[in-house]
């Protein structure tokens, strides 16, 4: 998908109506605030990823609009009605669940016309929209046989098949790839956003994998202890996050703790051990660090910026088209850099512990409130 | 581990007392069972060994043959009530709160504690004429009855309350036959749902199915091994129970075990009562191995 048609679909979504709304929604398991008051407008035609670590809530929030969980405050509202209260089987959403829960008594067929056959399908219908959803996941030649005979990622495929066959508004998948290998998982995120844009179904993806998260979804949730700590597009995450947790979750990044903040009505001068005063624009209120992601920090003699340094060297870890380098600047902290080319072969020669310029600019450094 | 070929010795110790065990005191008396089921009765005390087929064929007279059926059905039937019984508290049990669980199972267990022939005789006092469960019939009977005359139906169900007759009846029997089985049914029934993914449910419900259909299309047949294996435990031991039919039957509803016990004491026929206890051993043979074929078969679709 190149540059311009991602814009577009970009600006589709935004101006398109909401199909699941998530209003004041607060989830207590005893004393246990599992969500904490999230308000959220997921649109039509997305694919919306609620990412977090374990615990934040996310599956709990996906589980309320599926209908197996109801909220114990606010409302869930889709395609403009009031599913609060609605039990799984009457609402308009299907899902595929982390472990697919194909039913191992029944073939594939079976497995995908059972969610029809229930809704009292006519036969005839039943029979052309599985071998649709089939072919639609490539799985036609496996109808009849039974899913222990089927690798993790075709029985993954059924039960896309088995929910999308259904014809939903919104289809709800709770980690679907994380039981998945490497190079699998790799594949289906492609055929899932391929499959996404081919049906244009709103597609809502539990993850706790930010790579996964930003590979696939025109938006994601950043979710923290049951609270949405940013929504935004995979880029704005990783270039304007809300705050030093998101920083930290998505991608990997370089925290400098501040000595001192002189603030100046929104912006403020900030000094830490490693740069002298620097003045930023807008700085968040209360406590803050500052952000700097490793691709932004150049090393090597010719390395220019606002802030120079002399770092010694740590470990490199060569990773194909970059490497990965620890640099103890003068302070005694330690950060990552990530170089590629000429500056990685450098590096690569250099002896662990041997003195080495480091620079970066002051507007690579972003001031956050602290997670 | 360790191959026990190659620890004959360690082996040697390990298996022989047991396997001692077994043959003095189970398979060397089977062997005289089996014996004696070919052998005649010459006088009194004495049996002689013909190797006759005469005792099997006794079995296939209409009396005996009668009451081989009898035990079959009576099993039968209390191997489906506990079933229908015990799956709903299997089931409940299996999706209680974690904590409660063990409290659970442990009232399950709980009739294990006490002795068979005590709960029988308990069981004794329930089902009596003036037992506690004829309390309760007879009190609903006069509340029936008190509603009826009150919309002018005097009499509508019955001048007196007559007491449902439980003791000496097929139907007291099957009541005791369910009372003993039960917890044997619950519990298999109950580890094949605590195995059961929950999510195969929550799916089932995703796609559009009520609980109803969940039931029946998901549940059941993913618990079907479990099913199995709660009426194969359920119908053997009923298969040979011989106290509760000698108690709750009053000698009017014998089961096979009973007749068995009259051929080795008051019909002093030995010979006989060991035919029909071999009889009786092959029919527990005959219903395991339909279930082993079930279980092949089974395990062949799943491959094919």
């Amino acid at each position: 998908m190149s540059e311009p048609t991602l814009k577009k679909r970009a600006l589709r979504l935004r101006d398109a109506k909401p199909i699941v709304e998530i209003r004041n929604v607060t989830k207590r398991w005893g004393s246990f605030l599992a969500v904490d008051d999230i308000s959220l407008d997921i649109a039509e035609g997305e694919f919306f990823a609620m990412l977090g670590p374990s615990g934040c809530g996310k599956t709990t929030l996906l589980r309320m609009v599926s209908g197996f969980e109801t909220p114990s405050e606010g409302e869930v509202r889709i395609g403009g009605e009031d599913m609060t209260w609605v039990p799984p089987n009457k609402r308009p959403v299907n899902m595929v669940f982390q472990s697919y829960a194909v039913f191992p008594h029944m073939t594939v067929r079976k497995n995908v016309a059972y969610g029809l056959e229930v809704d009292r399908v006519p036969a005839a219908e039943i029979k052309t929209r599985v071998d649709e959803a089939l072919a639609l996941v490539q799985l036609s030649q496996f109808a009849d046989r039974k899913p222990d005979q089927l690798s993790g990622g075709q029985r993954q495929r059924v039960a896309l098949a088995r929910a999308l066959v259904k014809k939903p508004r919104v289809l709800l998948l709770d980690e679907p790839l994380s039981a998945l290998d490497a190079k699998l998982r790799d594949a289906m995120r492609l055929e899932l956003v391929k499959l996404q844009q081919q049906i244009g179904v709103t597609f809502i993806m539990v993850t706790h994998d930010q790579d996964e998260a930003m590979a696939v979804a025109d938006r994601i949730a950043v979710l923290h202890k049951g609270r949405i700590r940013q929504v935004a597009s995979p880029e704005t995450l990783y270039q304007r996050p809300a705050d030093a947790f998101v920083a930290d979750f998505i991608g990997r990044t370089n925290f400098f703790e501040p000595k001192s903040v002189r603030r100046a009505g929104a912006g403020a001068t900030v000094e830490t051990a490693e740069t002298a005063a620097l003045a930023f624009d807008r700085v968040p209120e209360g406590d803050i660090t500052l952000s700097l992601r490793p691709e932004k920090v150049r090393i090597g003699p010719e390395a220019k910026g606002d802030v120079t340094l002399q770092a010694r060297l740590g470990d490199v870890a060569f990773q194909g088209e970059n490497s990965v380098v620890e640099l103890h600047l003068p302070s005694g902290r330690a950060i990552l850099a990530f170089v590629a080319g000429d500056a990685a072969a450098t590096v690569g020669a250099m002896e662990e512990g041997s003195a080495i310029p480091v620079a970066w600019n002051a507007s690579d450094m972003l001031p956050l409130a602290r997670g | 581990m360790e191959s026990w070929r190659r620890a004959t010795a360690a082996f040697a110790a390990f298996a022989g007392p047991t396997t001692l065990w077994l043959m003095v005191f189970f398979l060397v008396p089977l062997g005289i069972i089996w014996v004696y089921s070919f052998g005649e009765n010459v006088s009194l005390t004495e049996i002689k060994t013909t190797w006759t087929w005469s005792n099997y064929a006794r079995i296939f007279e209409p009396e005996i043959a009668t009451l081989f059926w009898r035990t079959l059905w009576l099993s039968g039937i209390a191997t489906v009530v506990c079933l229908i019984v015990g799956y709903p508290v299997a089931l409940s049990i299996a999706t209680a709160e974690a904590k409660w669980k063990p409290w659970l199972l442990l009232v399950i267990m709980l009739p294990f504690w006490t002795n068979l022939l005590i709960r029988t005789y308990a069981m004794l006092n329930i089902l009596g004429a003036q037992g506690r469960l004829n309390d309760v019939i007879g009190w609903v009977w006069a509340a029936g009855d008190g509603l009826a005359s009150l919309v002018g139906l005097d009499g509508l169900f019955g001048e007196r309350f007559q007491p449902v007759t439980f003791l000496g009846t097929q139907l007291g029997v099957v009541i005791g036959l369910v009372y003993v089985q039960l917890p044997f049914a619950i519990l298999p029934l109950y580890s094949s749902m605590e195995r059961l993914d929950r999510s195969y449910l929550e799916a089932s419900m995703d796609l559009g199915a009520g609980q109803f259909r969940t039931f029946f299309l998901v549940l059941v047949p993913l618990t079907s091994a479990g099913l199995v294996t709660a009426a194969i435990i359920t119908f053997i031991p009923a298969l040979g129970s011989f106290l509760t039919p000698d108690l709750l039957g009053r000698g009017q509803v014998d089961m096979i075990a009973n007749v068995i016990e009259r051929q080795f004491k008051k019909a002093n026929d030995w010979p006989f009562g060991s035919a029909l206890s071999l009889f009786l051993l092959y029919v527990t043979f005959i219903v395991l191995a339909v279930k082993a074929i079930i279980d092949m078969q089974a395990a062949k679709r799943r491959r094919s």
